[in-house]
Parts: structure tokens; C-alpha cells; sequence
């Protein structure tokens, strides 16, 4: 498992969403603090990706890459804000 | 704007040595939409079996062009870097879907507010596409580098980064070296890793409000991270990314 940060999350995001989601403000549930995706922790293992709140460490969303098909589980943020 | 990911299918162009572990690798992409300098790609790799390999590899290049140059270095016993530094051939055709990120891009910037790169070994991908395209847009925005890099030999983009130095001109990026294991004659401190002294030294105060990214293996980013909040840097205003590693 690779530690890493959001902006890997670009490539998996892009095949369920149009423009750069990584770019995307959003609010930690948990604590309240508001980043972009691509300041999250992100833990990778092969295709499957936990990404966690950079200040209290709670899961944001959840990613796996399966072949053709992406699983995105966004159970940790609110007001999630794309740039136009 | 950015253009819309996807994916496409890659022709191996040219590959040079880039270090003793590392290589460049430049791929043909006929439907390459371009670019930003320091977005990425993921390069899936699939063996006749069928099973699939992809990594995230930045972008050395930006710009129009239906091609782009990638620098990989060598993981020992990784399993897609040493497929790509040893065995990757011209004319071989790899899935590449980008260009990815939008955050950890750089564009010309008309309010000039100063930029300071710090990279640590092959994080200097990206940041050499940013300071490639400043070069290219002829901006007049301050950018200052600091490139740590265990020797001399490891340099990536060295002819890129001489030319930098070479500049008299007011445009030109000031570059410093960390070298952590061998520094080369005359330079201007013996070898050793970067501290925070160091760091405090080499990069822009938070006074001047610089923009400042951040780019290596997750330890040295975190370490940098750390260091660059304690000399006052807002977090909001660095951006970082993490290649991995332990
Ligand atoms: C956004 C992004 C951009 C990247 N850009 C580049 C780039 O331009 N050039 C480049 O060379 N790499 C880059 N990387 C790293 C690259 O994606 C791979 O992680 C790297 O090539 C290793 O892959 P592997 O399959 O050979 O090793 P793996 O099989 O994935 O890993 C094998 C072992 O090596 C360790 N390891 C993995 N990565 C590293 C590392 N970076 N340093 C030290 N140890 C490591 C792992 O912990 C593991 O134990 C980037 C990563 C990200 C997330
Ligand atoms: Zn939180």
C-alpha cells in the first residue's frame, strides 16, 4: 500500500466525472475542514483507493478501478464544489 | 481550460538515458489534446494474460503537441518502473489516459505572484515542465528551484536546468542544489540532506507570498511540508504531490 495524495485520484475520478475532480473543494463531514480532493491523503493499493481527510483522518471517498468499471463511494464529504 | 481525460493509445517515439537509473521516454499521441505543465498521466500496462499494471507518470512537456515526454525512474523490484527504464522499446504502444490533475498545474500567470519549486529526486518531473513553460511564455513571473538530489549524476533535466543558470536575463529561474550524497567541486555547500535551516535559506519568505509547490517521495514531501509550516508558509498555498515510497 503506497501512501500518497489526491492527485492520483485524477485518472479514476475522470471515468465518472467531466473536468478535474481534483480540483473540487469539499467539506470533511467529521471535522468541517474544506480542501480540494487533491490535498487528501490518498492510500493506494493496485486500483483501490482510500482517500482521507488531510486534518482528522476520517475516510472522504472510496475508489476501485475494476477493469472497465469504477466504484466511487463518497460517503465522507458534503458540499462537494467543481470548478467550472 | 482543461481538456477532457481519456484514454489513448500511445506509439514510443525516442527513449535516452536520463540518469544511471532513469530514462526519458517521449510517446507519439495522434489525439492528444495538450496538455498544462505539471499534469500527469496513468500509463496501464496489460501482459498477454491479460492482466493490468497502470502508475501515474507527470508530464515533462505541455503545450499542443500530440506527444509527450515522460522521465521514470527505476524502482528496484518494482513492477512497472524497470518495464519501462530497461525494457521499453521504440515503436512499443502503451494505454495512456490523461492529461490528468489540475491542481498541481502551473500556467503563465499575468499577476506574476512568485513560484517556489522544491524537488526531491524524480519529483522534479512536473517542475521541470513548469519551468520549461515559463521559459516558453517568455513570463517575467519569479521562479526559484530548489532540486534535492543525492549526486550530480542523478540530475534529471540537466541541460534544461544549465541553460536556466546559464541565463543572465531577468526571466531566468534560479536554481539550487541539495545534493545529498555527493556534491560536485566548487559547490556551495559540502553534501548532506536538506534541514530546515537549509530550507529556511533557499526559499522564498512567506513575506513575498510566493506560490510554492512541492513535488518528490512521500517522506520528502512530508518532511518539506512540515518544515515550510513551521518557517510560515500557509498551507493554502503550497501544493504538493506525492510519488510514493516508503
Ligand atoms: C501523480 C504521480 C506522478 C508520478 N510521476 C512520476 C514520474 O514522473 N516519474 C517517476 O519515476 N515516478 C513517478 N511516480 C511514481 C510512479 O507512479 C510509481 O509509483 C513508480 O514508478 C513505482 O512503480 P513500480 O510499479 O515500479 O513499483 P511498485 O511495484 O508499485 O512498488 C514496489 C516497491 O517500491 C516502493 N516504491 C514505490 N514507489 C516508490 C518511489 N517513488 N520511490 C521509492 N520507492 C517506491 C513501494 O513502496 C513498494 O514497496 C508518480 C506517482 C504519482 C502518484
Ligand atoms: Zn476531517
Amino acid at each position: 500500500m503506497q501512501k500518497l495524495d489526491g492527485n492520483v485520484l485524477a485518472g479514476p475520478l475522470s471515468e465518472v466525472m467531466t473536468g478535474d475532480a481534483t480540483s473540487a473543494h469539499a467539506r470533511c463531514v467529521h471535522c468541517g475542514d474544506v480542501a480540494v480532493i487533491a490535498q487528501a491523503v490518498v492510500y493506494a493499493d493496485g486500483s483501490r483507493f482510500v482517500a482521507r481527510c488531510r486534518r482528522c483522518d476520517s475516510v472522504l471517498l472510496t475508489i476501485v478501478e475494476a477493469g472497465d468499471d469504477v466504484r466511487l463511494t463518497m460517503t465522507g464529504v458534503t458540499a462537494f464544489t467543481m470548478p467550472v | 481550460m482543461i481538456a477532457h481525460a481519456a484514454w489513448h493509445v500511445a506509439t514510443v517515439s525516442a527513449t535516452h538515458p536520463e540518469t544511471p537509473s532513469a530514462r526519458r521516454i517521449v510517446l507519439d499521441i495522434p489525439d492528444w489534446p495538450g496538455n498544462l505543465a505539471g499534469q500527469h498521466v496513468d500509463v496501464r500496462l496489460t501482459a498477454e494474460d491479460g492482466y493490468q499494471a497502470s502508475r501515474s507518470y507527470s508530464i515533462a512537456s505541455s503545450g499542443d503537441a500530440p506527444s509527450i515526454e515522460l522521465a521514470v525512474d527505476r524502482v528496484a523490484s518494482g513492477e512497472v518502473s524497470p518495464y519501462l527504464v530497461d525494457d521499453l522499446m521504440v515503436g512499443d504502444q502503451l494505454e495512456v489516459r490523461g492529461p490528468l490533475g489540475g491542481w498541481f498545474v502551473w500556467r503563465p500567470d499575468p499577476a506574476h505572484r512568485p513560484v517556489q519549486l522544491i524537488a526531491g529526486g524524480s519529483g522534479v518531473v512536473p517542475i521541470a515542465a513548469i519551468v520549461r513553460a515559463h521559459r516558453a511564455a517568455l513570463d517575467v513571473t519569479p521562479l526559484r528551484l530548489l532540486y534535492a538530489v543525492r549526486t550530480p549524476d542523478d540530475v534529471f533535466f540537466r541541460s534544461e536546468l544549465d541553460r536556466e543558470a546559464a541565463d543572465p536575463g531577468p526571466t531566468a529561474v534560479h536554481v539550487d542544489y541539495v545534493f545529498s550524497r555527493r556534491a560536485p567541486d566548487g559547490a556551495p555547500r559540502p553534501a548532506g540532506r536538506l534541514t530546515r535551516e537549509l530550507l529556511g535559506e533557499l526559499v522564498l519568505p512567506p513575506q513575498q507570498n510566493p506560490l510554492v509547490f512541492v513535488c518528490g517521495s512521500t517522506p520528502f514531501v512530508e518532511r518539506v511540508l512540515g518544515w515550510l509550516k513551521e518557517l510560515g508558509h500557509e498551507v493554502d498555498d503550497v501544493r504538493a504531490e506525492r510519488f510514493g515510497g516508503a
